[in-house]
């Protein structure tokens, strides 16, 4: 079976949809972290296999430039989740309540 | 495709004046990093906050100076606009940045975090929401959107030892990525059916697309998915319902005076971002939709509808004067929405766009005043939050009691201040294109909004109740500060003199929206029209000011 542009885009979008469902019904901290990279990467993928497709060079400088960002993001992130931890003892979302939704 | 070689050519020397306001602004926060770097710890980090402030002003006067040197044509190679749209907002969010640190030193220094990065992170935040405004590509708007809002997200952790300001970066940071995550997603999309990022590319390539219905046919899932993706990644970052869910715990938890930057900063960037993408990228009639044809205005003509009536209904029940300004920010994006909504509808009332911009401007400098206020006063347990908190301080701090009242009835909305004419300019404009394409939703969107406002008065007035009519139970002092005092008071006159005198300020913002690059060839009638009548106002004004004198001359052999 020849893998075709489709195959990429679905494969794209199982994995979006299946970070974005993780964000929303996990609690653990890291692992929403990590389901936002899922989310990222997947678009990644979109933006090469689309660049493929096209021949064209735009859609690979813009993964690049979301790999940048998400290590940005990942810095950022990673020392949030530390400082909740040091306050809570725990890296569950659901624990870090005092502000009243 | 576009040739490689012509990526490797230098852009021209002139096409860096679109840089200018924000270099002005990265210098100074690397000039605030290495100061922090020398600062002996015993000592206090207030001049850092003035530094900061003289590059922010430094960068408004160079927007200023640069007013009339718009350039046509993206600049480095397609990236960016140098036009008056781009520096208004450059403007805008720089005076936010500067009420921001002014009203920041005395607030850190009384939580114990005076530390020089705060000052540093306000100012690349102000860089990027600098190039958002500019941005004519989605690489670089989404470069500058991740600039914007990884410091913010920073600062609203920034006060360490409070676990409520953890949560509330925590919360930043989770719904703030995932937004990103969508708004990237539709960009990829968008990428993949056009095969450019550039905006008015797409807008072109877009027009094309929906043009042959077979095409239509079969992208029409994937091109509406992509534009929901995209607006609500942007309705996250100015908070319009129903992505306003981390609003109020964000604003509570993080460190007042920086909320008002961020309330304002944030917000006027993201809409500054947003109005660039629709109106040069999705333009086209299809996309729009308008009048329920399901397009973006329909999408955002929802976000206003909830926003208003979610976000003041929800104000009511609100007992800390922190999560009530939240809810009513969510408010005011709504009434903002309207603005847009209406201007962008039909073809023929795109010079609106105008009324669009006043509000933002009337709207930031109500909010970084209330915000600042707050700041201004602490309680001896923390912060003062709750509106018994705010007991009899009209007249034991009679100063800041008449700032924040000024700055309480801008935002909702009271003659003769800033916030009155904003609602007034955009409410008329939505009545205005709803009575002439005879369009009801367009009314009955406005009658609610009046109404919600008009329900709003009840959490505004209840400030101003607890401040002048409660005895004063509470221990609460002032932080008495000079570049706090002055930071407010101008907020406050601001509001008072954009409400009485808006006529500069509507200009620059008619100037800025006749100015807008990327606008599409459908308004350019309207542009034109625009432009013809500045001349004229222009014009006029010129020989109003020679009259005066040429009458004396002429009178006296009358006389004698």
């Amino acid at each position: 079976m020849e893998i075709t542009l489709f195959h990429y885009l679905v494969l794209a979008a199982a994995t979006f949809c299946v970070g974005m469902v993780g964000v929303l019904v996990r609690r653990n901290a890291i692992t929403l972290f990590m389901c936002i990279e899922l989310m990222l990467n997947s678009v990644n993928l979109t933006f090469i296999a689309f660049s493929k497709y096209r021949v064209d060079f735009d859609g690979h400088i813009f993964a690049f430039f979301v790999m940048a960002v998400a290590a940005a993001e990942a810095a950022v992130g990673l020392a949030l989740i530390i400082h909740i931890f040091r306050h809570h003892r725990s890296v569950n979302v659901d624990e870090a309540n005092e502000l009243r939704l | 495709m576009t040739s490689i070689l012509a990526f490797l050519t230098p852009p021209l020397l002139t096409e860096y004046i679109a840089l200018i306001p924000g270099l002005i602004v990265t210098f100074t926060a690397i000039a605030v990093i290495l100061l922090d770097v020398v600062h002996r710890e015993e000592t206090s980090r207030e001049y850092l906050a003035y530094f900061s402030a003289i590059g922010l002003l430094g960068s408004i006067f160079s927007c200023w100076w640069l007013w009339d040197d718009s350039i046509a044509t993206p600049v480095f190679h397609g990236m960016l606009y140098a036009d008056k749209f781009g520096l208004f907002f450059a403007a805008l969010c720089s005076a936010a940045g500067v009420f921001a640190v002014l009203m920041s030193p005395r607030y850190l220094v009384a939580n114990g975090m005076d530390r020089g990065e705060y000052y540093m992170l306000i100012l690349f935040s102000v860089v990027g929401m600098m190039f958002m405004a500019n941005s004519a590509d989605l690489l670089s708007m989404f470069i500058a959107l991740e600039v914007m809002s990884i410091p913010v997200y920073c600062i609203a952790a920034f006060l360490r030892k409070q676990s409520t300001s953890a949560e509330a970066g925590l919360k930043y940071f989770i719904l703030g990525a995932f937004s990103t995550s969508l708004l990237l997603y539709g960009i990829a999309l968008i990428y993949g059916l056009t095969g450019t990022t550039n905006l008015e590319v797409i807008g072109s390539t877009y027009g094309a697309l929906v043009a042959s219905p077979e095409i239509l046919s079969a992208a029409n899932g994937v091109l509406v998915l992509s534009g929901i993706l995209i607006l609500s990644g942007f309705a996250f970052k100015i908070a319009a319902v129903p992505f306003h869910i981390w609003t109020p715990d964000v604003y509570s938890g993080s460190p007042t005076p920086a909320v008002g930057f961020m309330a304002t900063g944030v917000k006027a960037a993201a809409l500054a971002g947003m109005l660039r993408l629709l109106v040069a990228a999705f333009f086209n009639e299809t996309a729009r939709g308008g009048f329920f044809g399901m397009g973006w205005i329909d999408l955002l003509f929802a976000f206003a509808l909830g926003s208003i009536i979610l976000g003041n209904l929800v104000a009511i029940a609100q007992t800390s004067v922190k999560r009530m300004l939240a809810y009513s920010s969510i408010a005011h994006a709504g009434y903002i929405l309207v603005g847009i909504v209406a201007a962008n509808a039909t073809n023929d009332y795109f010079l609106y766009n105008d009324t669009v911009l006043f509000y933002i401007l009337a709207y930031t400098v109500g909010t970084v005043g209330a915000f600042g206020a707050l700041a201004y006063l602490r309680k001896d347990s923390g912060d003062v939050e709750t509106y018994e908190d705010l007991s009899g301080i009209g007249f034991k701090y009679p100063g800041i009691g008449l700032i924040m009242t000024v700055c309480i009835l801008s935002s909702a909305g009271i003659p003769p201040t800033a916030g009155f004419l904003g609602k007034l300019y955009v409410f008329r404009s939505a009545v205005d294109v709803g009575a002439s394409t005879g369009e009801t939703s367009f009314i009955v969107l406005t009658v609610v909004a009046v109404l919600f406002s008009v329900a709003g008065m009840f959490y505004y007035l209840k400030v101003l109740v607890f401040m002048y009519m409660k005895p004063a139970e509470y221990e609460v002092h002032a932080l008495e500060n000079t570049g706090a005092k002055m930071a407010l008071s101008v907020s406050a006159l601001l509001c008072l003199y954009l409400g009485i005198f808006p006529d500069s300020a509507i200009t620059a913002a008619r100037e800025s929206i006749v100015d807008m690059r990327g606008a599409p060839a459908a308004v350019e009638a309207q542009l034109e029209a625009g432009r013809k009548q500045l001349a004229d106002e222009a014009a006029k004004e010129a020989r109003g000011a020679v009259e005066p004198q040429r009458i004396p001359a002429e009178e006296p052999p009358a006389g004698i």
